[in-house]
């Protein structure tokens, strides 16, 4: 360990930083929560933003109800285009929560501690947002409860050979156990809350929430068995949402959907758009809030580290997709990789391997990796590209599949921007009262961190190795 | 069954300043022969719980049956569902497809196994819960925030009020307090 | 060199002894293989291309875990560090290349595409030509052993310099070789695998096939490792070291490479299975029939469902003994998986005597190389104390 640090140094923050104390944690993290002064004026910016783009979605979804789908901009050929793109979009970037909090808990990475809330609520959010296009895109969203087979009077079930179908569980699954995951993660800490308040309608609130947490050994040890298991449980969940969305295109017979690489590589694409994500939120919040002792550089050098790595994935997948349309020696799979490179479309291809493809290689550099203006303008582009993706996937491997006869092109509408903007809106809003009303940081695992780094301070230094960041206290 | 410890005396608790002192306080409990015991902490310590002898591995085969549950739970529904009771032919596949059947049956064996996680735990920890009398022990809500505690209960075979308390402060707490039920009602 | 190699970690393990035997073993086998290849040379071929699938698996696992290793260095990697410098080290890089030599040979025995009338009635193949040609082929397995080899290569010395000099600066060199080097090694494995299994029904492909093979040779290095180091637990060097921890990481490797087999092959199969399409599923249609799909149904069980449930339990990973038995376990299906993989399209009829004299032939050889290379070197890093740290915590 002596002889690496040595090396390490130079690279090698701690993961926790300041004059820390337990009770300095719970002031610094929990008073955030309880007054408003601890919240810059640009919170109500951002608080604005939703407000103003909440009715939009709201808006859009009522007019579409009333309306129809019709009003969106697919119709034959391109019957799937902006409404799935951006469910495949909102359901990636929520993929990241679950990693962090999951993955990284199994692989004991302590450097989680301090963004898995965060990143958790993000995935509930998009998850939410994600779920609308879907329920909506039925068309007759009243009764969508159809897809539930529950017996009933119709003697109508699901028809459970279709990827539909599987989507409908994996993403009520994905959302069940990720509320339960976050909520189990946050009752100790309304506990807290509970405790920091003095009396009012909010510690009526927060005790409720708490449900008369009171810390007892016995329970925590309980707590930490189950706690485990659901990120045990999780980790094979997250993989399978985004490998059933996947599966939404694999199983059909279209060139360009039936990949069989699809479903690792859709979710290392979640993987990487997640994250991306998660950073553009965590930068300017660690600024207004003063978090940098918490989420300290080498976070983001971490989440940069994961971004690159899924990107590459991601680029493997493009290479792959390439290389087999064309030694299939299918005509279809042929075309379909001359239309990506020369169609109507060609710009959003070329696009797409510019922000996943070449943008994200400058986090090779470390020096790169640490330069936030550059990790914060690499996220965007990522962001976009990941968009990009999908578009490149379905749209445009809609658009001319066998028959030239059947070609058409998809031009988005009105109501596509407006309901994505709208849905942008609302996950802004629910973020930031997020930020206002509950602890954005895991104040007892931020505690329980310290508690571990004074066991061993040297892990405070920590390494770059995936097991340095063992559990001490056993 | 202690009655002459009267029926409010819940127990006797002694709060500490850091966790280190709170487990040495605990071995010597452990020590001491009581069995009834519990400590308060504001966050999971593997060391209290080696201390005071805590083990409780029923949770797990709870979350492994809830799993198992809905892993049959979801394949027959499916089988019974595009089968039995409904039988349709989708593109010439068997009734019976079961590698399309498989995502549906992961997913339902996670949301059993999850739930049990979920819901085992907090009927195991008896939550929610909302009054405990240790609530209205002085200085209680630093458990959730700074403070560690150690909690000897009444019903613990050896003890004795008096005893008890004693050991419990010359383990160097910051305080000894009796725990009591507070409410009317009891 | 000569001051590290008088090292005590191989007086108890031994692991040199298996040289010797192996090596007769390796001879007999080859030589039935040879005396094989005069009777039938396709049989014969077909046998030793799945020999050679197997054990250049384990080759290519040992270097890929290596490379990772120096990528992230975990601590668990520490353990095994020293066997998968061995196993996937330059010689046995290069053996394994040169051992590809009867199939370069005989190219048009296996690969229908390398036979010019097929090429000249088969429009697909002709497309295809560019890439699937005798020379290319070649040309892109010589440089591909090449390539693995001279990496392996300096990454090895850098780690038996460092153990010597305990100069830091090797653990960023070998960083800087090995990230880059993760990236071609994934590219050319799924070029690699493309051409010497894909290939053999070249209609046929799948994107998933390399990541596929990756995952497999992950679970027979993993299951490699754990065997030798759960059964010489008691041998110094592994005693000091070997914990319930240690063993816990190294079942958790195991069930974490299970199960993503178990996702990529399944994967494969539904997306293939669902939309049936005919120059997607020929690869499932030769291995439907008769035993060949009653062995597919076996490898399901035994490949998935029985170490998940044995590794899902804590106990298991906390008796070496038992994590012993579960590793070999790995270590046989895997054969049986590589076998249901590369067999069928080449002979439908089944299983042939050659089929075991290969393996034994190619495994003796490696096994021959693999404690040739190990001892060497002590069987853990030096300049690194992190295992032993933690032992005495």
């Amino acid at each position: 360990m002596a002889t690496e640090t040595k090396y390490e140094e130079k690279y090698n923050e701690p993961i926790l930083t300041g004059n820390q104390s337990h009770e300095v944690i719970t002031d610094r993290i929990g008073s955030i929560v309880l007054s408003q002064e601890k919240h810059p004026n640009i919170w109500w910016g951002f608080i604005a933003f939703g407000v103003m783009f909440t009715p939009v979605l709201v808006f859009s979804i009522a007019y579409l109800v009333y309306k129809g789908i019709g009003i969106w901009g697919n119709n034959q050929p391109v019957a799937w285009a902006c409404d799935i793109i951006n469910f495949v979009w909102w359901i990636g970037i929520g993929h990241a929560g679950t990693l962090i909090s999951a993955i990284l808990l199994l692989f004991r990475q302590q450097w989680r501690n301090s963004i898995n809330r965060f990143a958790e609520a993000m995935t509930i959010f998009a998850v939410m947002c994600a779920g609308l296009y879907p329920l909506l895109h039925t068309g007759r969203p009243w009764v969508d409860y159809w897809i539930f087979p529950y017996p009933n009077i119709l003697g109508m079930w699901p028809q459970f050979r279709s990827p539909l179908v599987w989507d409908v569980f994996a993403i009520s699954t994905y959302f069940t156990v990720s509320l339960l995951f976050w909520y189990i993660g946050l009752i100790p800490d309304f506990a807290t809350m509970r405790d920091k308040t003095k009396g009012g309608v909010a510690q009526k609130i927060y005790g409720v929430l708490a449900m008369g947490w009171r810390g007892s050994a016995r329970h925590w040890h309980r707590y930490e068995a189950s706690y485990l298991i659901l990120a045990g449980l999780s980790t094979p969940l997250v993989l399978s949402v985004h490998s059933i969305v996947s599966l939404d295109f694999a199983v059909s017979i279209l060139p360009g959907w039936n990949v069989t690489v699809f479903p690792p590589y859709f979710v290392a694409g979640a993987v990487f758009a997640g994250f991306a994500m998660v950073l553009l939120f965590m930068i300017p919040i660690r600024k207004w809030y003063h978090l940098e002792d918490y989420v300290t550089i080498r976070h983001i050098d971490w989440m940069s580290k994961v971004m690159l790595t899924t990107g590459l994935i991601v680029f493997y997948g493009y290479i792959l997709e390439m290389f087999y349309c064309w030694y299939s020696g299918n005509i279809y799979e042929i075309y379909l990789c001359i239309n990506r490179l020369s169609g109507p479309y060609a710009l959003s291809y070329y696009a797409l391997i510019f922000c996943n493809g070449i943008a994200p290689q400058i986090l090779w550099s470390p020096k790169m990796r640490r330069n936030i203006p550059v990790v914060f303008t690499v996220a965007i582009i990522i962001s976009i590209g990941m968009w990009l993706e999908r578009f490149v996937i379905i749209p445009v491997s809609l658009h001319r599949d066998f028959l030239p006869s059947s070609w058409g092109m998809y031009y988005p509408t009105f109501w596509d921007y407006s309901m994505f903007l709208g849905t942008m809106g609302f996950f802004t809003l629910l973020m930031f009262l997020f930020i206002r009303f509950v602890p954005m940081l895991n104040i007892f695992e931020m505690r329980d961190l310290l508690y571990k780094l004074n066991i061993d301070p040297s892990k405070g230094a920590g390494h770059t190795n995936v097991e340095s960041s063992k559990k001490g206290g056993n | 069954m202690e009655a002459k410890k009267g029926p409010y005396l819940y127990g006797l608790i002694a709060e500490f300043n850091n966790e280190h002192e709170v487990v040495e306080a605990a071995k010597k409990v452990k020590s001491a022969g009581y069995t009834k015991t519990d400590a308060f902490s504001p966050f999971p310590m593997h060391a209290i719980d080696h201390a005071l002898g805590i083990w409780d591995p029923r949770i797990k085969w709870f979350i492994f049956c809830g799993g198992l549950f809905g892993c049959i739970f979801g394949f027959s529904m499916q089988s019974y569902i595009s089968a039995i009771d409904y039988p349709l032919n989708v593109g010439g596949r068997p009734m019976i497809s079961w590698p399309q059947f498989i995502p549906v049956t992961f997913e339902c064996t996670i949301l059993g196994a999850a739930l049990t996680a979920v819901f085992g735990m907090m009927a195991l920890n008896g939550l929610p819960q909302l009054y405990h009398p240790v609530f209205s022990v002085p200085g209680f809500e630093r458990a959730s925030q700074d403070k560690f505690f150690l909690y000897i209960e009444s019903k613990d075979p050896k003890f004795q009020l008096e005893a008890t308390k004693k050991l419990l402060e010359e383990l160097g707490p910051n305080a000894v307090s009796i725990v009591e039920d507070m409410r009317d009602d009891h | 060199m000569a001051g590290i190699m008088k090292n005590t970690d191989h007086i108890e393990t031994r692991l040199d002894a298996v040289r010797m035997p192996a090596l007769m073993l390796g001879l007999v086998g080859l030589g039935a293989c040879a005396y094989s290849y005069s009777l039938d040379p396709k049989n014969m071929l077909a046998s030793y291309l799945y020999a050679l699938m197997v054990w250049v698996s384990l080759t290519l696992g040992c270097f890929g875990i290596s490379l990772l290793h120096h990528v992230v260095r975990g601590k668990w990697g520490l353990s095994l560090l020293r066997l998968v410098e061995a196993g996937g080290g330059h010689l046995n890089l290069l053996t394994m290349g040169a051992l590809f030599t009867p199939i370069l040979l005989n190219m048009q025995t296996l690969y229908k595409w390398a036979i010019p009338e097929v090429l000249a009635h088969d429009h697909v193949l002709q497309h295809k030509a560019i890439y699937l040609n005798v020379p290319f082929f070649v040309g892109r397995t010589v440089f591909f052993f090449l390539s693995w080899a001279f990496v392996a290569w300096v990454l090895r010395r850098s780690t038996l310099r460092q153990d010597e000099t305990n100069n830091d600066a090797e653990y960023a060199w070998r960083t800087n070789i090995a990230t880059p080097t993760l990236v071609y090694f994934v590219l050319s494995i799924t070029s690699a695998i493309t051409d010497w299994v894909m290939s053999l029904d070249a209609h046929w492909f799948s994107t998933m096939y390399g990541v596929w093979f990756i995952v497999g040779q992950g679970l027979i290095t993993m299951a490699f490792c754990t065997y030798i180091i759960c059964s010489k637990r008691d041998c110094s060097p592994y005693k000091d070291f070997v914990n319930p921890d240690l063993t816990k990481d190294l079942g958790n490797f195991m069930f974490m490479f299970t199960m993503l087999w178990g996702y990529t092959s399944l994967s494969q199969y539904l997306i293939i299975w669902s939309g049936n399409l005919p120059e997607f599923i020929s690869y499932y249609v030769d291995r439907a029939e008769g035993y060949w799909n009653v062995m597919g149904a076996f490898n399901i069980v035994s490949q998935f469902f029985i170490p998940f449930i044995l590794l899902l339990a804590p106990r298991t990973k906390a008796l070496p003994n038992m994590l012993i038995k579960v590793a070999g376990w790995i270590f046989f299906v895997r054969l049986l998986d590589l076998y249901w993989n590369v067999i069928p399209t080449i002979r439908s009829s089944g299983f042939h005597w050659t089929d075991i004299a290969a393996v034994v032939g190619i495994g003796g050889v490696w096994f021959f190389v693999f404690g040739t290379e190990v001892v060497k070197a002590r069987l853990t890093p030096q300049y690194d104390k992190r295992l032993t740290e933690v032992a005495h915590h």
